[in-house]
């Protein structure tokens, strides 16, 4: 907002009279501002980042003796690729590896089944018709507003228990879903990011889906096609731009989930996706802290990497990801 | 369909006292704990509202920009008049006030709003400004790139990125986090030295540079370009005050009368621990209102543009009266989702504090209460305010996509 003043300043001293020299000198100075302002902004911004980057390449005395700015005129003192060696390795001393591997494990089922049924479904919400279409649509759009946070309790009892109903006054009790002893295993997480993809996922897909030329369906049921060959042939080809948002969207979110993960794994260390294990090598203060903060590079690693290759999906998956819920 | 169930069995056993033996139904009993908690409401601190210096600050700014507002106005024969000079000071003013108040109620519930205040307004602005900075500059793209680069990195990796930023050593070690190495400098520049001449001469620069400013703008008779240099010095001249006489930044004098390096626990120092966890989120969610606000504006048309500059307003005219009521949807569309994504926050709170030092967030309220203490009534009675909170805001938001996408 400052900088905003500052280009008004600028636009009423040129109003106010360009004559003099130190007037329009310093105009010309408020005019450049705002390009240094974004590369202040900029620099700030990277600081953090940098520096994480740098420390993470340190060994752990240097990391605690000098700030990460000393480093370039030290040497090679100081110097390592030990922290990464280390944290990727066994339990004991990061196990960050074995993270990613559970990462990986939560986020490739838990992007690639909800499109499967995210896209069957758009279709058959766009371009089938049934009873009660409009009605179940609405239903499953305004699944979006509800929170993680509401859903956690019950999904977690659900996966360590089952779902069993007592019927009042009967003593029976019904039982919906058996008991598959699923909390604490990498499943349990990627069924419920499943859940709560699908309705931002069918929302999203059909709002494309609808939005294809209706000529080129009219045209394929006259020449005889079947809806699965309309949906194989023709929908998927056409959606590729919406699947590809999608899929890095529900990647990422995945990938870089806690919350989900902490709750649906807790205790069991084996089956931790990296983001837990790098939290809780924060959590337990100064012990291995030299660790973390290659620990958090690796982390990232893999959503840079998307970041930076398909830059343009990214922000198209981002912001199309932005009102889930 | 996978997602009612669970939430129905929420609302559900909110009602419940659930312990290890058994569950009875109680009620709304869970609800009345919480809202009479002290963790969770705490209007005690209310007095110290009055006494913090953002409150005396934002009445002054907000003073200074109604009056201004009314003399504009007087002038052109409205009541009130809001323009360059008095709505920035208006906005600023008012932002403080609220942000002064929500300072001093505690408690996790004002906490979680004072996080939804702070974050959505500062990130939305900040994006907005950026934005409009990168717009047709050079490397524009490579700019904006790298304020978006933190939307890549999760939460996790975020905290942890700036837990070494705000890392506190003993005050006598060197400081390895870059916020309280540069706290110690400035302690150690006020105390004398080369840094503290250049200091000095920096500040005196610049405030000579905003008095000469409202000594043209009085003479061009611009009261607002006045108010508004008036207002940016002044904290300058608290600045430059603080740097002569008693001091500023990190020192701390002993009581033998010995003046060591101080440090600040940025994490640890309630109410502004809570400040410090924003910033975290304000970091990385900047990026994301920047990039929908760049491609609106380029969506903006150049006709409305031209024709602005032909009728001859001024840069600053353009963009509020053009270009702001252009991107209004764009605004709400950030705001709102803004509103939701911080009310949930949890994983920046967890990682780096865990809610202690009075910065307690519902989610992790509701995380707390459900899996370390196993309270599943209370915990779901927190999440179904949470779920409550988040309602109208989603509310509005499914409608405005469902509108787009018809």
């Amino acid at each position: 907002m400052t900088t905003l003043t500052k280009s008004s300043k600028g636009a009423a001293l040129k109003a106010g009279g360009e004559g003099s020299g130190l007037g329009m000198r310093m105009y010309r100075f408020l005019k450049a501002l705002p390009t240094w302002v974004l590369w202040g902004i900029v620099i700030l911004w990277s600081v953090p980042t940098v520096g994480i980057f740098v420390n993470s390449f340190r060994t752990a005395d240097a990391q605690r003796g000098t700030g990460w700015w000393t480093a370039f005129t030290g040497g090679t003192e100081g110097w390592t690729i030990n922290n990464y060696v280390d944290v990727l390795g066994a339990e004991a001393t990061g196990g960050v590896w074995n993270g990613l591997l559970n990462s990986f494990a939560i986020a490739i089922p838990a992007t690639v089944i909800p499109i499967a049924i995210a896209a069957f479904a758009a279709y058959a919400f766009a371009w089938i018709d049934f009873k009660g279409r409009e009605w179940l649509f609405i239903v499953t759009v305004s699944l979006l507003a509800i929170p993680l946070q509401t859903a956690l309790i019950p999904l977690l009892q659900m996966f360590s228990g089952g779902a069993h109903w007592t019927i009042p006054g009967l003593g029976a009790t019904l039982t919906f879903i058996p008991d598959l002893d699923l909390s604490g295993t990498v499943t349990a997480v990627w069924l419920t990011h499943t859940g709560f993809a699908l309705p931002f996922a069918i929302f999203l897909l059909h709002n494309y889906i609808s939005g294809l030329p209706k000529d080129v369906f009219e045209s394929a049921f006259i020449d005889g096609a079947s809806h699965f060959t309309i949906f194989w042939r023709l929908v998927l080809p056409l959606s590729v731009p919406v699947l590809a948002a999608f899929a890095i969207f529900q990647f990422l979110w995945t990938w870089n989930d806690y919350l989900i993960a902490l709750t649906m794994i807790g205790g069991n260390r084996e089956a931790l996706p990296a983001t837990v294990v790098i939290a809780s090598l924060a959590g337990e203060f100064g012990l291995r802290e030299h660790l973390l903060s290659a620990g958090a590079f690796i982390q990232s690693f893999v959503p840079l990497v998307v970041f930076f290759a398909l830059q343009r999906y990214f922000v198209r998956g981002i912001l199309a990801g932005s009102v889930k819920g | 369909m996978s997602l009612v169930i669970p939430t129905i069995r929420t609302i559900y056993l909110s009602f419940l006292h659930v312990s290890n033996r058994s569950t009875e139904l109680i009620g709304l009993e869970n609800y009345g704990d919480l809202f009479t908690d002290k963790g969770i409401v705490d209007l005690t601190g209310w007095t110290g509202i009055f006494g913090s210096k953002m409150f005396i600050f934002g009445i002054i700014l907000l003073v200074i920009g109604l009056v201004v507002a009314r003399v504009v106005g007087q002038k052109t024969g409205h009541a009130m008049s809001v323009g360059g000079g008095s709505g920035p000071a208006i906005a600023l003013g008012g932002f403080l006030l609220v942000f002064a108040i929500l300072a001093n109620l505690r408690g996790t519930i004002f906490n979680n709003i004072w996080w939804v205040f702070t974050v959505t307004l500062v990130a939305t602005a900040l994006g907005l400004a950026i934005a409009v900075l990168a717009d047709r500059a050079r490397f524009e793209s490579v700019a904006k790139s790298i304020i978006f680069l933190p939307m890549a990195i999760s939460f996790v990796g975020a905290a942890i990125i700036w837990r070494f930023m705000y890392i506190a050593r003993p005050p006598g070690d060197e400081q390895t986090g870059v916020m309280n190495a540069l706290w110690v400098w400035l302690g150690q520049a006020s105390r004398g030295g080369a840094a503290k001449i250049v200091l000095f001469v920096i500040l005196v620069l610049l405030i000579a540079g905003l008095l000469y400013m409202a000594w043209r703008a009085y003479r061009a008779n611009a009261i607002g370009l006045l108010a508004g240099s008036l207002v940016t010095a002044l904290p300058l001249i608290w600045f430059l005050w603080r740097l002569l006489g008693p001091g500023i930044g990190g020192i701390a004098v002993a009581s033998d009368g010995t003046v060591g390096p101080d440090t600040v626990l940025f994490l640890q120092q309630s109410p502004f621990n809570n400040v410090w966890l924003m910033v975290v989120l304000i970091w990385i969610q900047t990026g994301f209102a920047m990039v929908i606000f760049s491609a609106a504006i380029k969506g903006v048309p150049a006709e409305l543009l031209e024709a602005a500059t032909v009728d001859g307003a001024t840069e600053s005219q353009t963009f509020w009266r053009v270009v702001i009521p252009q991107i209004a949807t764009t605004i709400g569309v950030v705001v709102t989702t803004l509103i939701v994504l911080v009310m949930k926050v949890f994983d920046i709170v967890k990682v780096m504090t865990n809610g202690n030092f009075d910065t307690q967030v519902l989610a992790n309220e509701m995380w707390q209460k459900s899996f370390t203490e196993f309270d599943f009534g209370l915990g779901s009675a927190v999440a179904v305010v949470l779920f409550i909170s988040v309602l109208p805001v989603m509310y509005i938001n499914i409608r405005r996509m469902q509108r787009t996408a018809a």
